[in-house]
């Protein structure tokens, strides 16, 4: 028995700006209307090759149909589950994630007159604790912005923005900090050593963007959840 | 069905939403079901393929005509059936009227009664 589900996945491929669920829903729908067919035209007495060619759509009929259902599916509401799914989830984490580093920052690096610490006295021993305190409550940040997305019924991909936020936006500026530094400010000490460009994209890009995932992975693994609220009138 | 008495699909789309909202009118069916009976109805003369029927049922059920609900049945296979809303009883009434009227002016037209 083919896998219908597969074949419609095929067929109307992502239907772009529709919700993760949503789309699934419409898979489990046509998927169960070919099988059903396909078994009416076997009961008929055809055979099993020219049921399926009867049943199955031509190429170009799958994208007719894809293009009419995304333009109906896609409406304002589906702009609000863009702004639920991705945008918001992407904007929390790197606030979190922001708002760790100036915190641990700040407490690091703050005059200590009197210490027990001795490792405090060495401002760049502290500001690597500070850095790797934060490295380790990223995964945490990257699993909050994940299930938010993940609740509110974004597909994987937008789950995978949504915890990298921080290091797809920290990428954006390291690549166009550190050039318009050398231009404005003169200081093309980093441009001119590529050694420290890539270290300071391994430091605040590479390694907290594995960590973010990190924490983000068992709601990077799950398939797509209804929307959070949104009564249950499906199946499947 | 007689070869030739096939509705070209371009007519056939056009009079896609009265077929199903007047199908519908008599009790909630399914996709297929309602594939089935309109192909059955008209002998043969209509025929929606899933490509088209989809698209159509979900833009009468955003446009609130139609209502779509789970429903599992006996074999275990869940079926999504549709059923008319009031709007959709609404929108059916004139629906019908542009239809006959429609008709009525071709056939003063093309003599299609005498055909």
């Amino acid at each position: 028995m083919p896998d219908w589900k597969t074949i419609v996945r095929d067929g109307i491929g992502g239907l772009r700006g529709v919700s993760c669920a949503e789309r699934e829903e419409i898979v489990s729908e046509i998927a169960g209307h070919l099988e059903e067919a396909f078994e009416y035209y076997r009961a008929e007495g055809m055979s099993e090759q020219a049921a399926m060619e009867r049943v199955l759509p031509r190429p170009r009929e799958w994208n007719a149909a894809a293009r009419r259902i995304r333009r109906t599916k896609r409406s304002p509401e589906r702009m609000n589950d863009r702004t639920k799914q991705l945008w918001i989830p992407s904007l929390l984490t790197l606030a979190l994630a922001n708002m760790l580093l100036m915190a641990l920052g700040e407490a690091s690096l703050q005059p200590r007159a009197i210490t027990s610490d001795p490792i405090s006295w060495y401002p760049g021993i502290t500001l690597a604790l500070a850095y790797f305190r934060w490295i380790v409550a990223q995964p945490l940040t990257g699993a909050i912005g994940a299930y938010l997305s993940y609740r509110a019924g974004g597909n994987r991909r937008a789950r995978l923005v949504a915890c990298l936020f921080p290091s797809i936006v920290m990428f954006g500026l390291w690549c166009g900090l550190v050039p318009a530094s050398d231009v404005v400010a003169a200081n093309s000490f980093v441009m001119r050593h590529p050694t420290s460009f890539a270290l300071g994209a391994l430091g605040w890009v590479v390694v907290p963007g594995a960590a973010l995932m990190f924490g983000a992975l068992p709601f990077l693994v799950l398939p797509c959840a209804k929307p959070f609220g949104e009564a249950a009138n499906s199946a499947s | 069905m007689k070869p030739g008495n096939r509705v070209e699909s371009k007519i056939a789309r056009g009079s896609a939403a009265v077929a199903i909202l007047a199908l519908l009118a008599e009790r909630p069916l399914y996709g297929f079901e309602i594939a089935r009976s309109i192909e059955e109805k008209t002998d043969g003369a209509l025929r929606f393929q899933l490509a088209s029927l989809y698209p159509m049922l979900y833009e009468l059920e955003k446009r609130g005509y139609v209502k779509g609900q789970w429903q599992p049945n006996r074999a275990g296979r869940d079926r999504r059936y549709y059923s008319l809303t009031a709007a959709g009883r609404k929108k059916l009434a004139p629906l019908r009227r542009e239809w006959r009227a429609f008709f009525e002016a071709l056939d003063r037209l093309a003599g299609l009664a005498n055909a």
